[in-house]
């Protein structure tokens, strides 16, 4: 069969082909839960993001930048705050989830709102999971705020950047350290996609935060997709996260 | 930089495929233990060094991934029917996940120092990510960059399915004859993953129009 045939010729091209092309890190990283600007781009929910859409896991730069696109210039979209990123209504205490589809070492994870870092979780120099998730407490907080969430590499001199639109409600504590435009829309502590929930099904498309049932384990959908053989939930980390 | 050094030590390759397709995985002496080969499977999460005789599927599986990658960053920002580049995101994902997987098995496959180390590569490095590929060194990405835009998602998918059709024989080959479970689940999953895929492919409208 001419199939058979041609797959050694044509994995001997490939590795060829690998040597002469630049081939492409997997890269590596991102916040999927909220959802982060390139996340909101990868789902198509923020139209026109450029070539973000295809790797929201790429947003890589040295350490130390404070910009949600890591001085990466095709990436300049997610610095533009006039996008109309819609922002996740949460309330003072918000569970951030990252996508790693390259699990770096890690020396640690920080926070920022504005020029005040909120939260740093340590990260020990060992390799975190496919997924891993903070509880950060954002008490002091209120209304619409762009929260940029960094990944410090332990064995590189990068960082992975993601900037993530809130809409802070209901904590109360202390006062809000900066002024806030105007919290128009009030507090709702429901996600703002709802998750459809059932047991995982072949063929069906799934949307980043819809939750499945499989094998007893309930799974949140991180990377949109139809669901096919083979991509079962617990096979597929890049797909689903276990919760 | 790519030392020339590197292409003596992929070049045994075909050769493993070849016996891999052919059924004759090599049986290669293994002086690891008595659970090695018998087909007694180490606990899951004791994974840690993949038989001999799985390592050319490894090796073919990683070059094949790593061309996967390469031909969705020569998609991207291209295609025109929101199904099929849903479906390659996913795909370079879910094989992304898969590629490290394998270059962790395969790194633990060689003893360290060992400059044939399957891992040589894969170091980090950074920005190099976002060189563009060559189409003047490879047919089909030629195709893709020469392809009209209206016709592009056409071309991918003929590039694709037939990329994808490569992976399900190697995976099918091997799938018999492997010995890890884990390896053994890893071809089971990409022979049903991918001809799923192709299936799916196979049903866009620009399948169908090209």
């Amino acid at each position: 069969m001419r199939r058979t045939i041609a797959v050694p010729l044509a994995s001997a091209g490939a590795v060829v082909a690998s040597l002469a092309v630049a081939v492409p890190v997997q890269a590596h990283g991102y916040i999927s839960g909220p959802p982060s600007r390139q996340a909101l781009c990868a789902q198509g929910r923020v139209p026109d993001c450029g070539q973000i859409k295809y790797e929201p896991q790429s947003v890589e730069g040295p350490k130390g930048l404070r910009s949600c696109n890591a001085g990466i210039s095709h990436f300049a979209v997610l610095n533009d705050d006039a996008r109309g990123w819609p922002a996740t209504s949460v309330g003072s205490s918000v569970t951030f989830t990252w996508t790693n589809t390259a699990r770096h070492a890690t020396s640690n994870w920080e926070y920022f709102i504005g020029g005040t870092r909120v939260a740093t979780v340590d990260g020990g120099g060992s390799q975190p999971g496919a997924t891993v998730s903070h509880t950060v407490n954002l008490g002091s907080w209120s209304g619409r705020q762009k929260l940029l969430a960094i990944w410090n590499i332990a064995d590189t001199a990068n960082a992975f950047y993601s900037c993530v639109d809130l809409q802070i409600g209901g904590g109360g504590g202390n006062p809000t350290p900066t002024p806030t435009p105007s919290p128009t829309r009030p507090p709702t502590p429901a996600p703002t996609t709802p998750a459809p929930s059932g047991t995982w099904t072949a063929g069906q498309a799934y949307r980043v935060g819809d939750q499945v049932t499989y094998g007893g384990a309930t799974y949140r959908c991180v990377q949109p997709h139809t669901a096919l053989p083979g991509w079962e939930p617990p096979n597929v980390p890049a797909l689903w996260a276990r919760i | 930089m790519r030392t020339p050094g590197a292409v003596l030590r992929i070049a045994p390759l075909p050769l493993a495929v070849l016996l891999a397709l052919a059924g004759c995985a090599p049986t290669v002496a293994t002086p690891t233990g008595p659970a090695s080969g018998t087909g007694a499977p180490p606990a899951s999460a004791g994974f840690a060094r993949p038989d001999p005789a799985d390592v050319p599927f490894l090796t073919a599986m990683v070059a094949h991934h790593d061309r996967t990658r390469v031909i969705a960053v020569a998609a991207a920002g291209r295609i025109t029917d929101a199904e099929l580049r849903t479906l390659v995101a996913a795909v370079d994902a879910t094989e992304a996940d898969e590629l490290a997987t394998m270059r962790r098995w395969l790194a633990a496959a060689t003893p360290p120092g060992d400059p044939a180390g399957p891992d040589a590569h894969s170091g980090h490095t950074g920005h190099d990510a976002h060189r563009p590929p060559s189409p003047t060194t490879d047919p089909d990405l030629a195709r893709l960059s020469s392809a009209a835009a209206e016709r592009f998602d056409a071309v991918l998918i003929d590039v694709l399915t037939a990329h994808q059709g490569r992976a399900v024989a190697l995976a099918r080959a091997h799938r018999p004859v492997a010995v890890g479970p884990e390896v053994r689940d890893l071809a089971d999953r990409i022979e049903r993953s991918r001809t799923a895929q192709i299936r799916l492919m196979a049903g866009l409208p620009a399948a169908r129009a090209g």
